[in-house]
């Protein structure tokens, strides 16, 4: 029986994809200008403070990556939850900020003083970025995985951090001792030296607000992760230590950049951590979605990271096969020949499957729960398993029913119908003659008659330790 | 409270008092002398009319090795010229020089300076030295009525030129390398124009970092081009090294001229004229000729810093003057000289104009690469160029040397003193 696919209202889906398909494009084309520009200054250090190498750039390259590209997915598919858009942002505006700063490299090279669009680019990425940045991180804190916080009183944290956010902004956007992160660059809009104390004075209010909201958020996260059911648990885990590693690397961070003077190596290092700890959380999503099925969106990060390779490595054989045999034609004939990307592209053709079987092998032993030792979790193959092993149950225990078989039967017939990804599913083994509960390799939603704390982010059911259907299910949308 | 805040800024944005008379006296030292002396002593009257403080000025070629033994002993002066970025990174690493962040007015001094200079003073995030003029550097002076052709606008060029407006007895050349402490600067200068102009910015700054050998392709074929200077050079080896480079010039203006161009900064034109006797229409130059159209339009160019060794009223109240445009631009009109803060354009003749010119439409510019460098490295380059001009043969035996030098100095970077 197939589940009927709930689908968002038409007017919705192409302006939420489109907008999301265009944030991560806009991420993907200024992080191409960011290499253009960085690669004609030869991959040189920039006049930023606390960075003296190259690590922290490529560091917050992939950073702009990774947030844009589980931001381009969770907004693609899930597109009221908040969660995705805040991604994209982030990706966006760290590519954007790192703009500005080649764009300043750019006019270090000359004896001119720098030009005034890339003076304001430069105070926009040093007075805004940072503290905004924090800010969305405390919403992201606060509203994972669902989107909405543990409760109202919660949500307070993100008026704190929002406050904290404007007053830093505020102070380090007007300081009169030119721009924070660019110490070459004067500030476009610095007030006089004398207004230095009272800057002073509301940069400690902004910082300890800002903390405050990411340490509640912090806390929240902890909460929610208390409070959770053991499913739930499995896809928050890594979130969880995301979060925390964000706010114990980031916070002492923010501490010194905006109210200490610490060692500028100290600070270096301080700053690579936080910036280590900022890519983790995309990683963290992108594994609770694949290892936990979190968002039941994991059908798509799989395609994406079988295709994606697919497509490069096919696109480097199709150079290197089209340069070798050309180079054979010049070598037998003394000329260059078309023949050579007919050749190329046939052969290639014929590769396109093997390649594509091997890279899915690859994904579904990774990240496929229960596919693990080399075997790829094909359907029909995970159902024969599950069909064995509840043969196996029939002897050792009477009176369970042997539905797992016709299930088998049926995806033998069709196998297209049944999900692709194995579903979770808790699997009675026998123990000598006692039947004990207990997760199997192969982990399967519970039927829809079988009550279950539902996801929490899309509202899928699933629970630990209830004895299977023998009728594979999923919770998700177009699953049999 | 927002508002509160809000309230509180805007109070407080109001100018800033202005300085009273301080008195007493603050001990400089730096590295002019002669016409260059009274430059900057010209710069400071108005400071000392108004604060009361007497400026007490020491002018040493030694300018480093006397540093360096006064912080050791704990009698640095309170303000100093530096030597060069490279050295005062040296200084600030080891706590030598004061933080100016809190010093003098930032905001003013990054609004109206090149943010290249901005960098150059700073030493992991801190700002601790100031540049309070610049200098464009490469260019070939020549006497109008010696040399009455076309500039040349490729070195290529020059060779041909060089040829057409030789006479008898007339070298292409002038050369002059003997500086005291800092003997071979000149030919120093020489070598980074070269090097920018025929490899590019690209290699100039690998070169600068210590990435580079000196024993590269690049760096030796820098060396080779100057050997063809200096042999086309006029007075032969001995009388290069021996010519102070505030003399460099004077053959331009000899009778018969000893030598048709002469390669040096734009201060160049005060020695013209103190030293040579040169009036204002002698005198013309054109910007070093291209050597790979790739890296067409590039300059070099250095300045001169200042830094504070001791916390004092009066270092404080001089600091903050130096970099101010009024006193900027007394040296400026004095001739000779750059301003690196752009709101000064009070440049006395159209030499300087064209000069400023050159320097701010430059799309490339790099600061001399010997004053980058680390002291040591420094020190082995000035003795390298006058080695090989004295003996040109030896130029595997003099680069190989350097490469010595360079794998010991960049090693130890954090440096902590001068080379014993």
């Amino acid at each position: 029986m197939t589940i009927p696919r709930t689908l968002p209202r038409p007017s919705e889906i192409p302006w939420s994809q489109v907008l999301a398909t265009g944030l991560f494009a806009l991420t993907l084309a200024v992080l191409v200008v960011d290499v253009v520009l960085w690669g004609g200054q030869r991959f040189r250090a920039p006049p930023v403070t606390f960075v003296r190498g190259q690590g922290i750039l490529i560091m917050e390259m992939f950073m702009a990556v990774s947030y844009g590209a589980m931001g381009w997915l969770l907004a693609h598919r899930i597109s009221r939850n908040p969660l995705g858009w805040l991604f994209l942002v982030i990706g966006v505006v760290t590519a954007m900020q790192m703009t500005a700063t080649f764009l300043v490299q750019e006019d270090h090279q000359a004896f001119r003083q720098v030009d005034y669009g890339d003076l304001w680019a430069a105070w926009l990425s040093s007075s805004v970025y940072l503290p905004l940045l924090v800010g969305l991180f405390v919403v992201v804190f606060l509203r994972f995985p669902d989107g909405r916080p543990l409760s109202r009183r919660w949500g307070y944290a993100s008026w704190l951090a929002a406050i904290g956010t404007v007053l830093v902004i505020a102070t380090t956007g007007l300081s009169p001792e030119g721009l924070l992160w660019y110490p070459s660059l004067p500030n476009p809009i610095a007030l006089s030296v004398d207004a230095r104390p009272a800057l002073a004075v509301a940069a400690v209010i902004g910082l300890v607000l800002l903390v405050s909201g990411t340490l509640i958020a912090a806390a929240s996260m902890a909460v929610r992760y208390s409070r959770a059911g053991d499913i739930q648990r499995a896809q928050l885990r890594w979130i969880a230590v995301a979060v925390l590693l964000l706010a114990g690397g980031g916070v002492p961070f923010l501490v010194i950049r905006y109210a200490l003077r610490l060692d500028y190596a100290a600070g270096e290092v301080m700053l690579i951590v936080a910036v280590g700890a900022a890519c983790f959380l995309p990683i963290a999503a992108a594994v609770a979605v694949l290892r936990h099925r979190l968002y039941d969106i994991d059908v798509i990060i799989g395609r994406a990271l079988v295709y994606i390779p697919l497509t490069g490595i096919l696109g480097g054989l199709y150079t290197a096969g089209v340069a070798g045999a050309q180079r054979v034609f010049v070598t037998l004939t003394g000329d260059r020949s078309d023949a050579a990307i007919v050749i190329t592209t046939l052969v290639l053709a014929s590769m396109f499957t093997p390649i594509k079987n091997w890279l899915q092998a690859i994904v579904d032993r990774r990240f496929k729960p229960g596919a693990g030792h080399g075997h790829a979790a094909a359907p029909h193959v995970t159902l024969e398993t599950l069909s064995a092993r509840v043969a196996a149950l029939e002897q050792a225990a009477t009176g369970i029913p042997t539905a797992a078989s016709s299930a088998s039967v049926g995806a033998s017939a069709n196998p297209e119908a049944v999900s692709e990804p194995a579903s979770p599913v808790v699997v009675a083994t026998a123990v000598g003659s006692t039947v004990h509960p207990e997760p199997a390799a192969s982990v399967v939603t519970p039927p829809a008659e079988t009550p279950a704390p539902s996801n929490p982010a899309t509202g899928a059911v699933g629970s630990r330790g209830s004895v299977a259907a023998a009728t594979p299910t999923s919770g998700a949308p177009g699953h049999v | 409270m927002i508002l509160i805040v809000v309230l509180a800024l805007v109070a407080g944005a109001c100018s800033p008092a202005p300085e009273g008379r301080i008195g007493g006296t603050v001990r400089v030292v730096g590295s002019w002398s002669g016409a260059e002396e009274a430059a900057f002593l010209a710069m400071v009257a108005p400071f000392e009319a108004s604060s009361g403080i007497v400026v007490d000025y020491t002018g040493t070629r030694d300018l480093n090795g006397l540093l360096w033994e006064g912080v050791a002993k704990g009698r640095a002066p309170d303000v100093a010229g530096l030597p060069g970025p490279g050295q005062m990174v040296e200084f600030a690493r080891h706590g030598a020089l004061k933080d100016l962040s809190g010093v003098i007015d930032v905001q003013a001094y990054k609004a109206g300076t090149v943010p290249t200079f901005i960098e150059l003073g700073s030493v992991d995030g801190a700002l601790v030295g100031v540049f309070i003029k610049a200098t464009l550097k490469g260019l070939i002076w020549f006497n109008p009525t010696v040399y009455s052709l076309e500039p040349p606008q490729t070195w290529q060029e020059l060779d041909e030129r060089a040829t057409l407006a030789a006479r008898a007895d007339t070298e292409t050349w002038c050369v002059a390398l003997e500086s005291e402490a800092t003997s071979g600067w000149p030919g120093t200068d020489w070598i980074e124009d070269i090097v920018l102009r025929e490899s590019g910015p690209d290699i100039y700054d690998e070169w600068v970092a210590g990435r580079l050998p000196w024993t590269s392709p690049e760096i030796r074929a820098a060396f080779s081009r100057y050997g063809t200077v200096v042999s086309n050079g006029w007075g032969g080896p001995t009388q290069q090294l021996a010519t102070n480079f505030a003399d460099g010039g004077n053959p331009l203006f000899s009778d018969p001229p000893g030598c048709l161009f002469h390669h040096q900064a734009t201060f160049m034109t005060e020695f013209f004229r103190t030293r040579a006797g040169a009036r204002a229409h002698d005198y013309d130059f054109f910007p070093f000729p291209t050597i790979d159209p790739r890296f067409a339009n590039s300059v070099t160019g250095g300045g001169d810093l200042f830094g504070m060794f001791n916390d004092t009223p009066q270092a404080r109240a001089l600091m903050r003057y130096l970099v101010t445009p009024e006193a900027q631009s007394i040296w400026v009109q004095r001739g000779g000289a750059l301003s690196v803060n752009l709101q000064v354009s009070s440049y006395p003749d159209a030499v300087s104009r064209r000069a400023a010119d050159v320097l701010r439409s430059a799309e490339r510019f790099r600061f001399d690469a010997s004053d980058l460098m680390p002291e040591q490295m420094n020190e082995a380059f000035l003795q390298a160029v006058l080695d090989f001009t004295r003996s040109p043969t030896e130029l595997d035996f003099i680069l190989n040397g350097l490469e010595t030098v360079r794998l010991q100095a960049y090693a130890s970077d954090a440096l902590t003193g001068p080379a014993q």
